[in-house]
């Protein structure tokens, strides 16, 4: 998987959470895996099918999702995640998807994107792709996170 | 020759053709790596999934014919509908096989192929 | 397009996969309006669409029935669902019983351009999936080697 491809992902990530008003998201890291093997209890797959064709799992522990969906909801604090902060985190995937699908566009690539779906459970062991995981670390104020990227190209 | 990114596939394809006396000469799992291997593998026939990384069967099959136009192609595939198929034929692609496939539909099709000459 | 439209290939599908792949017969429960979402007996394969219908299919079951199933697909035993291949074999057969739907789908109503993403395939225990503003719908289906649910959430109304 060219770089070039990925940055946009990067990209995208960073330029909506910080449109939300989650400045302090950075990167820290990038690894690649055979499987997504997660401890996270909130994972949101969006799937691509197009020029790209793929699977996007957005992965991160409990805490990280209720102060996402927070801090989407003006500050309101988030006890639980139910059927709000969960379709609010639905959107913040959804978001992504399309801001990078806009930037992967600029480089000649067309996709098509599928609505998120939001699993939430402990020690969860997923196989996003019969092509390698790349596994993105973000870590902001709200917590860490992690963007695995599958994509057939 | 087996080319399809399932590895779960090619593994029911061996277990389906070798006891009828075929040799899988070669697997690749994905058009590019089909296309490189294609002239060392020299196959009398290669089975091609459609939907496949980086290369797709199609685009390979239509390499692999540009080298060769002779050589028996098999299609094979989940996505059977009439646009792939239509694409497909007019490559030249000897035959069209929809997953899931029983072994004797498979081994039929490679029989008849075969005969073809 | 009635509700349970959007299923109906899908229960086709995997009745005539499951049958011709694994020479398991299904027996098909009724379509239920699932809401927003649904507990997984434990190993969920997940296959996104885009084009004419948006959404998802889930095939969901408890692990013990996809240890089975891969045992059938490889001829071999697994003692965990969590095994590479039983993965794969889950993989897979998402993969033939989508396009397949898709496929009958796609020539019934030409123009609708339905395309599929990759399968994934999720195993854990106690998880549960959300599809936010989707209609989903779910049918329980019986095996010899286990209980089968498939679930199908699609968005209304968008062409």
């Amino acid at each position: 998987m060219d770089v070039k491809y990925i940055n946009p992902f990067i990209q995208g990530l960073l330029d909506v959470v910080s449109m939300l008003g989650m400045t302090s998201m950075t990167r820290t890291g990038l690894a690649k895996k055979a499987y997504l093997q997660t401890e996270n209890e909130v994972n949101i797959i969006i799937g691509l099918t197009g020029e790209v064709k793929g699977n996007i799992v957005f992965s991160m522990p409990e805490a990280t999702a209720k102060n996402i969906a927070s801090a989407m909801m003006a500050g309101v604090p988030v006890e639980k995640l139910d059927l709000i902060p969960k379709s609010a985190l639905c959107e913040l995937a959804n978001m992504i998807a399309g801001n990078s699908a806009s930037k992967l566009e600029g480089l000649g690539l067309r996709f098509n994107v599928t609505p998120p779906t939001l699993i939430t459970g402990k020690n969860l062991l997923a196989l996003i792709s019969q092509v390698e995981t790349l596994v993105i670390n973000f870590t902001g104020d709200q917590g860490p996170l992690e963007m695995n990227v599958a994509l057939e190209m | 020759m087996a080319v399809d990114d399932s590895p779960v596939t090619r593994k029911m394809l061996k277990k389906a053709l070798e006891p009828e006396g075929f040799v899988i000469v070669a697997e690749a799992g994905n058009g590019r790596d089909a296309v490189a291997a294609y002239s060392q593998a020299n196959p009398d026939v290669i089975t091609m999934d459609v939907t496949m990384p980086i290369m797709d069967g199609l685009e390979a099959a239509a390499a692999i014919k540009k080298l060769n136009p002779s050589q028996k192609i098999i299609m094979l595939s989940a996505m059977g509908d009439k646009d792939i198929v239509a694409e497909a034929q007019s490559l030249g692609i000897s035959d069209f096989c929809t997953k899931p496939f029983k072994p004797d539909e498979i081994i039929g099709k490679i029989l008849k192929v075969l005969a073809e000459g | 397009m009635s509700s349970t439209t959007y299923i109906v290939p899908f229960i086709k599908a995997v009745a005539s996969v499951f049958k011709d792949m694994l020479g398991i017969v299904v027996t098909r429960g009724e379509p239920v309006d699932e809401g927003e979402g649904f507990e997984s007996q434990g190993f969920a394969v997940i296959v996104g669409f885009t084009g004419g219908w948006r959404g998802r299919f889930f095939l969901d079951m408890p692990p013990a029935t996809a240890i089975k199933v891969a045992g059938i697909l490889t001829g071999e035993e697994y003692d965990s669902a969590t095994h590479e291949e039983v993965l794969l074999c889950g993989a897979e057969i998402g993969n033939v019983v989508c396009g397949n739907a898709i496929t009958a789908v796609n020539d019934a109503y030409p123009g609708l351009g339905i395309r599929l993403t990759p399968p994934s395939v999720f195993v854990g225990e106690g998880f549960s999936m959300f599809n936010v503003r989707l209609s989903s719908y779910s049918v329980m289906m019986q095996t010899d080697a286990g209980p089968l649910k498939i679930n199908v959430a699609v968005e209304e109304g968008k062409r």
